[in-house]
């Protein structure tokens, strides 16, 4: 049989088997089997440890199990293993030496078929019972030996690669942060718009402007007399008609003119309410008449008139207020005065008695006061002097007995005549009172006295109130026959001063007159307009030159207005075309950054389109592999195994699309209803089952680098009915799969069992049975190799 | 029961194997199973097939015969019993299983995926195709894109062979010239 990957093994001294052993590999199927402690498993160690150059589950419990590795006694092991060309590492089989902590020679295996050998073909009897906590076991953060294999059966590296690396494309934010010229195109973009709606808007405004003021324009010219039609030539024409239609005057002048005029007017209409200029000389004639009459009466009666003023000055009187009146009211005063001289003498009179009177009045009061006095002040204090000296009823004075003259006793009549002396003191206090009242009087008499007489003139002075008083009723009536003259004079003088204001009206008028037509006569040349007529009058010179200068201020000032309003169209044209261009730029270069943010958006669109694709060929690769090749295959061979086992095991498929994939392993029930995890689902057997089943789905689901299987007594703890099992699947694995298998069992009945199961089945087909133990002294050294020979047992 | 035989024997028949004559004879002798088949090719499977009997004993009987026989000839063939029904007797079933594997179809008017399952195990197993395993995860994402597929995708598919890093630096490069307004060329898009 050549087609197998593992030919023969040489063992020496190795483990418990002592000397040198041969087995032959080099059929489909070999079994091994030996009592416990015959070297079953020592043969597969040392076939892992020639292949792979370690034998992982003794380093997993001791790294240095190279030392115990030599049969008892001896100081190192040999061992060979020869591999199919297509295997083999080396050239020739290498001899391997093991002993102490060294491995001598190298193994037949490259590294990674090595690896592939330790990981999908060989399952050790120690592996078996754990084999789902060892594949589960996480040491830190490295992930687990199942999520490793899962992961490479994925291959997801360059799925994950092209996820993560286009992740900033999902989102705008995050791509905006990696691509610098995507945010600052967007930030130009965005200017650019904000800075042709701005641009628009002020084109929009400045056109609307300019709308208006062709208008205006237009309307200012039309004021003109001129009609355009409102095209684009239109601002030309209005500058060539404006030039042509210049007015003669200056426009100061004319603003001049009006204003002056306007002055002029008022000026004029006030000359209209004032006399007429033609009765000047009539005035003057009448000013002469009346000036005569006036001289004429002044030098008749001025000198009588004159001597009685100077009589009233010499008396010191001002009488230029009010002539006769001012004479009596003086009269009047001087009379008024006299008669109060005389008051006051009689009340003088009338004072001196009265204080006569008082006096004598004072002297009598006086004596009274005196009198009482001395009477009651010396008696009040004799007696207050004895009291002090009557203690008893005998008199300090006399000695003799008060009783004799009263019968009151003696202290009691001394202090009854202490009280009568002590009520004649207020007596004594009236008598003061009323003489004190009587002096007081007297003293105010006299001061009204001195007062009133202070007030008395002497005779001198009245002498002379008298003769003032004569003098002034003389002049009354001096006065009262001059009246009349005066009257006269005063009417005269009025006369004379009206004549004379009405002339100096009359002459101002005439002067304002001849002012105004001059004036009149300037501004008409100024306007360029004719002379006023002298024939009419001052108010129809002014209005016809007013209207004049009015049609002239008109044309002016429609002039200006249609020349400020040209000049304002040119300057809003001029904007407006500035404008256009300026609109037209930014519109460009908002097209040039929008059209770059579209790229870059198209662009991003592109690789979420690759990002989308990625996700969704990973999502469809996980479930393909987590179906197809995972769940498919390992229900497949646990349900041979265990057919009446209503939980099947599997791996949870991962919905989520993160990078590190969560393994989980649970059951399902035949009904496909979720179960728990194998461990809580599971009996220990079946169990068992599950992590051998497994561990073929595993060898199964990748492309078999090394086609064999290489079981350490793996149905230990099998019903006969999954020993039954076990046994077709195997025959399966082995003719209809190719895998070597290579077996090792410790029941002799199940190993016989198990040689008659897997016996050959076609030409060609073989099976090589090795038994260890007392077996290997018999001549065939206890391996039977059994070849295919035809059934004739069954006759069709 | 007939129609169930029948339906065993196609399953059988369709999985590669032989349908023998009835009664089954083996060396001579015959044995009265409802059907059996012979495997072929690879395959040297002896399968009979019989009906959870009224008296289990004669079918245990019959295999323990057949057993017997086949041990005579030195025939190493394996025998498997399909059994249609329930065995009332847990210990009938204990001792068929003595003689050959016992694949137990519960229903006695099974359909053809009951069979199958029952016989799994003499079948091959359903392994997916290798061309689906080993597809390249990146022609897959080619095809996810659809008629879309570009070179501007394929530039993303080629640098996710190096590694994130190159994709995401093709990313920003790519969305950089676009915003940029920098024309690649060679851009079919």
């Amino acid at each position: 049989m050549t087609g197998v990957p593992l030919r023969s093994l040489f063992v020496s001294d190795f483990r418990r088997l002592e000397g040198h052993r041969t087995f032959p590999l080099d059929a489909p199927v070999v079994l091994v089997h030996g009592p416990n402690g015959a070297g079953k498993t020592s043969v597969l160690s040392a076939l892992e440890l020639a292949l792979t150059g370690e034998i992982r589950s003794m380093r997993r419990h001791d790294p240095r199990y190279t030392a115990h590795l030599p049969f008892h006694g001896q100081e190192f092991a040999t061992i060979r293993v020869d591999v199919s060309d297509e295997l083999a590492w080396n050239a020739e089989p290498v001899t391997m030496t093991v002993g102490g902590a060294r491995v001598g020679g190298s193994s037949a295996l490259s590294r990674e078929a090595a690896q592939f050998y330790t990981e999908r073909c060989y399952l050790d009897q120690v592996s078996l019972g754990q084999l789902l906590e060892l594949y589960q076991y996480r040491e830190g953060k490295e992930e687990s030996a199942l999520a490793r294999f899962v992961n490479e059966l994925l291959g997801l590296e360059q799925l994950d690669a092209l996820r993560t690396g286009l992740s900033d494309a999902v989102d705008i934010r995050r791509l905006r942060k990696l691509c610098e010229p995507l945010a600052a195109a967007e930030g130009e973009a965005q200017r650019a718009t904000a800075e042709l709606s701005r641009l628009t808007k002020d084109l929009e405004s400045a056109r609307e402007v300019l709308a208006r003021l062709r208008a205006e324009l237009s309307e200012s010219l039309g004021a003109l007399g001129f009609v355009s039609p409102d095209d684009d030539e239109a601002l030309e024409r209005a500058r060539d008609v404006l030039r042509s239609r210049q007015p003669s005057a200056d426009d100061s002048a004319t603003v001049d003119v009006a204003r002056s005029l306007a002055s002029l007017g008022g000026r004029i209409g006030a000359l209209a309410n004032r006399p007429s200029v033609q009765r000047l000389e009539e005035a003057r004639a009448h000013l002469g008449v009346v000036s005569e009459a006036y001289e004429r009466w002044s030098s008749l009666q001025g000198a009588a008139i004159e001597s009685w003023r100077a009589d009233v000055e010499n008396l010191g009187l001002d009488i230029s207020a009010g002539g006769i009146d001012s004479l009596d009211t003086e009269i009047l005063r001087i009379r008024l005065t006299l008669a109060r001289q005389d008051e006051l003498r009689e009340a003088a009179a009338q004072l001196r008695q009265q204080a006569a009177e008082e006096r004598s009045q004072l002297q009598v009061a006086d004596g009274q006061l005196s009198g009482a006095q001395e009477e009651v002040g010396s008696l009040a204090e004799g007696l207050a002097a004895l009291r002090e000296h009557a203690t008893g009823n005998v008199c300090p004075v006399c000695d003799r007995e008060f009783s004799e003259v009263s019968t009151t006793h003696l202290t009691a009549h001394v202090d009854l005549k202490i009280a009568e002396l002590t009520s004649k003191g207020a007596q004594l206090r009236q008598y003061r009172q009323q003489r004190d009242a009587t002096a007081a009087q007297l003293q105010r008499t006299e001061q009204a006295l001195n007062e009133v007489q202070a007030q008395l003139w002497s005779g001198d002075q009245l002498e002379q109130f008298y003769s003032r008083r004569d003098s002034l009723t003389a002049l009354r009536a001096r006065l009262q026959e001059l009246q009349p003259v005066i009257a006269d004079g005063r009417e005269l003088q009025r006369e004379r001063d009206a004549a004379s204001s009405e002339l100096v009206e009359l002459e101002a008028a005439s002067r304002d007159a001849d002012f105004a037509r001059s004036e009149l006569e300037r501004l008409a040349s100024v306007v360029d307009a004719p002379p006023p007529d002298p024939t009419k009058s001052l108010e129809d010179a002014w209005r016809l030159l007013n209207d004049v200068a009015s049609d002239r201020l008109a044309e002016h000032t429609a002039h200006k207005r249609a020349t400020d309003v040209l000049a304002q169209s040119l300057g809003a044209a001029e904007r407006v075309d500035v404008l256009r261009d300026r609109v037209a730029e930014s519109a460009e270069l908002k097209f040039t950054w929008d059209e770059r943010v579209s790229e870059a958006r198209r662009r991003q669109g592109v690789a979420k389109a690759v990002h989308d694709a990625s996700s969704k060929a990973r999502a469809s690769i996980v479930q393909r592999v987590f179906t197809e090749s995972l769940n498919d295959v390992w229900r497949s061979v646990f349900t041979r195994l265990a057919p009446r086992e209503p939980f099947v095991p599997a791996f949870g498929i991962p919905t989520s699309s993160r990078t590190a994939l969560e393994l989980t392993l649970e059951t399902v029930h035949v009904s496909g209803e979720p179960g728990g995890s194998p461990q809580m689902m599971l009996s220990a057997g079946n169990l068992n089952t599950a992590a051998l089943s497994l561990f073929i789905a595993l060898h199964l689901a990748v492309e078999p680098l090394v086609p064999c299987l290489v079981l350490d007594d793996p149905v230990q703890s099998m019903d006969e009915v999954h020993v039954a099992q076990f046994a077709g699947l195997i025959r399966v694995l082995s003719k209809h799969h190719g895998r070597q298998v290579i077996i090792a069992v410790h029941e002799r009945e199940l190993f016989q069992y198990l040689a008659l199961e897997l016996s050959p089945a076609f030409q060609g087909d073989e099976l090589i049975t090795i038994e260890l133990g007392t077996r290997a002294d018999d001549e065939d050294r206890g391996i039977i190799r059994y070849t295919w020979s035809p059934d004739s047992a069954i006759a069709v | 029961m007939v129609s169930a035989v029948e339906t065993v024997l196609d399953v059988l028949e369709t999985a590669g194997f032989e349908r023998l004559p009835k009664p089954l004879v083996v060396a001579g002798a015959s044995f009265d199973f409802d059907a059996a088949a012979r495997g072929t090719g690879v395959s040297h499977d002896l399968v009979v097939v019989a009906a959870a009997p009224n008296n289990p004993r004669r079918l245990v009987r019959l295999l323990s015969g057949l057993s017997r026989t086949l041990d005579q000839v030195d025939s190493r063939r394996p025998v498997s019993l399909v059994l249609l029904g329930e065995l009332a007797d847990g210990t009938i079933a204990a001792d068929l299983e003595r003689h050959s594997r016992v694949l137990t179809i519960e229903s006695s008017d099974p359909e053809p995926a009951d069979v199958h399952r029952a016989i799994a195990v003499l079948l091959p197993l359903a392994l997916p195709a290798a061309s689906r395993q080993g597809r390249d995860p990146l022609s897959e994402v080619a095809g996810a894109l659809g008629p879309s597929l570009s070179d501007e995708h394929r530039a993303f598919l080629e640098a996710a062979r190096v590694g994130p890093d190159e994709v995401r630096e093709t990313l920003r490069g790519y969305v950089d010239a676009g915003a940029s307004g920098v024309s690649d060329e060679g851009n079919d898009s």
